[in-house]
């Protein structure tokens, strides 16, 4: 179980430029491009489940996060351009330039028979983190977020309907709702990360909302690996109100809302 | 890659010491010690339809890089939890932070209430016969301490064709009847024929010598 220690904040699109360099100067460190792709997944409605389990012990329904990163050059073609600026075409609700069949064939599986036996699929492709996280807990004197994640790898499926989408449909789960997230990645001090990203909103037709728009949002986070390794989390968390410090009158780092970081089914606000 | 697996219900903890002495001509080599584990879960949905099947099986070999393969019906996951087998691009986008934990683990905790664990056979402290056709796992195999029979899987190299895979697991069934053994499962059958996936092939042939 990884304790994910976090402050949140946003900056508008205008900012991106200056912001990327100024945190450039400040990390020492290039921006990082990363993106990935999560489908989010409920337990099937149609299914009378109990709220107990054997032991009759209470067990919420939590909706199961499957993450995987999509190819960048998916993205992007050129790969002269494929850096930090590009994320500054993505102002709307387009993903300019994305086929979002790629995110349907990693989730379905390759409808197409033919193009199956061609491209000979390498083992990475079927790989996704798999993870549920809990509720991060109430209390007036937090200083950070922090949020418990059980996390699980999935290195390849197999079977004869060998899709991840199959295996977890056997699993009692549907797919929910689906998102992507596209942005810079910045490796600060003490182990902490802070993220600048776009996140879209993928419905069934394809059609894709940014949830971001007109600005970004800033995320600073330190994983720690074992929840009860105490003098990992207050390193953390001083480390993340120091960067929060150097950061403040320009980016104001805060904690989250604890319920918009709530993945139980009971909770729809968040969508 | 081919294999078959085989399970003895009807043997004895000293079967497989006759069945050591039975290959010993054609050993060439005694390898490392092997174990697995095998569990079953039951789904409690209960309005669930009468012909969809209720249990999902998970088999962790500690050869085969301490894998895990999960398998209901028709689909089959593959998880681990060593650390290098998580794919770099997935900890450089922002997917994973690098601690896995085993997918049972997930199961009996987070979804307990849609999966119940109802047995854990296990095979502990097996052994590895090498000869010059088959690698041959055998071991004795335990649910909840009281013996159950004798597991032996059959491995051959990549290059080796049906056909003499086929002749070679016949030569051992022979030498089974020789000793007295003929009432056993066997499964050599594929989980899907068309994506060669090992660990899942494998992973279905215990499935279906196992359930019972």
């Amino acid at each position: 179980m990884v304790l994910q220690l976090c402050l949140t904040s946003a900056i508008d699109d205008d900012s991106y430029e200056l912001c990327t360099s100024t945190l450039c100067n400040l990390s020492g460190n290039p921006p990082v491009l990363f993106n990935n792709f999560t489908a989010m997944f409920k337990p099937n409605p149609s299914f009378d489940i109990e709220q107990t389990n054997s032991k009759n012990q209470l067990i919420e329904q939590n909706r199961l996060k499957l993450c995987k990163g999509v190819p960048l050059d998916c993205l992007e073609p050129d790969n002269k351009q494929r850096d930090h600026r590009m994320l500054r075409k993505y102002d709307d609700d387009e993903l300019k330039g994305f086929d979002l069949r790629i995110l349907q064939r990693m989730l379905h599986g390759s409808i197409d028979v033919d193009e199956m036996d061609v491209d000979e699929r390498d083992a990475s492709d079927s790989a996704w983190i798999l993870s549920i996280s809990d509720i991060p807990p109430a209390g007036a004197n937090r200083k950070v977020s922090s949020q418990a994640i059980t996390e699980s790898t999935i290195t390849t499926t197999g079977g004869s309907s060998a899709s991840i989408t199959s295996f977890l449909s056997e699993l009692g789960y549907i797919l929910d709702y689906r998102l992507l997230v596209i942005g810079v990645k910045f490796n600060m001090k003490h182990n902490v990360y802070l993220e600048l990203s776009k996140i879209w909103q993928i419905d069934n037709a394809g059609i894709t909302r940014q949830l971001t728009k007109g600005g970004f949002m800033v995320k600073a986070f330190v994983n720690v690996a074992k929840s009860t390794d105490i003098k990992s989390i207050n390193n953390g968390t001083n480390a993340l109100l120091n960067l929060q410090k150097e950061l403040s009158g320009y980016i104001d780092l805060t904690i989250p809302d604890r319920k918009s970081m709530d993945s139980r089914l009971e909770n729809l606000n968040d969508i | 890659m081919n294999s078959t697996v085989i399970f003895i219900e009807r043997s004895a903890p000293a079967t497989i010491t006759d069945f050591y002495d039975v290959l010993a001509n054609d050993l060439i080599s005694v390898k490392e010690k092997w174990s697995f584990e095998f569990k079953t879960f039951r789904f409690t949905v209960k309005n669930l339809p009468p012909d969809s099947p209720r249990l999902m099986h998970s088999i962790t070999f500690s050869h085969h890089g301490n894998k895990t393969v999960t398998i209901k019906n028709k689909s089959a996951v593959v998880t681990s939890t060593n650390p290098g087998d998580i794919p770099t691009s997935l900890i450089l986008n922002g997917c994973s932070s690098r601690s896995s934990e085993p997918f049972d683990h997930l199961l009996t905790s987070k979804l307990s209430n849609l999966w119940t664990q109802r047995q854990s056979i296990k095979g502990d402290f097996g052994s590895t016969y090498q000869t010059a056709e088959l690698i041959i796992r055998a071991t004795n195999v335990f649910s909840y301490g009281g013996f159950k029979g004798l597991l032996i899987e059959l491995e051959c190299e990549e290059n080796v064709q049906d056909t003499d895979f086929e002749q070679r697991v016949a030569k051992i069934r022979n030498y089974l009847k020789e000793m007295g053994i003929e009432d056993y499962k066997i499964c050599g059958d594929s989980i899907d024929p068309l994506m060669k996936n090992y660990a899942c092939n494998l992973a279905f042939q215990y499935v279906k010598v196992l359930e019972f």
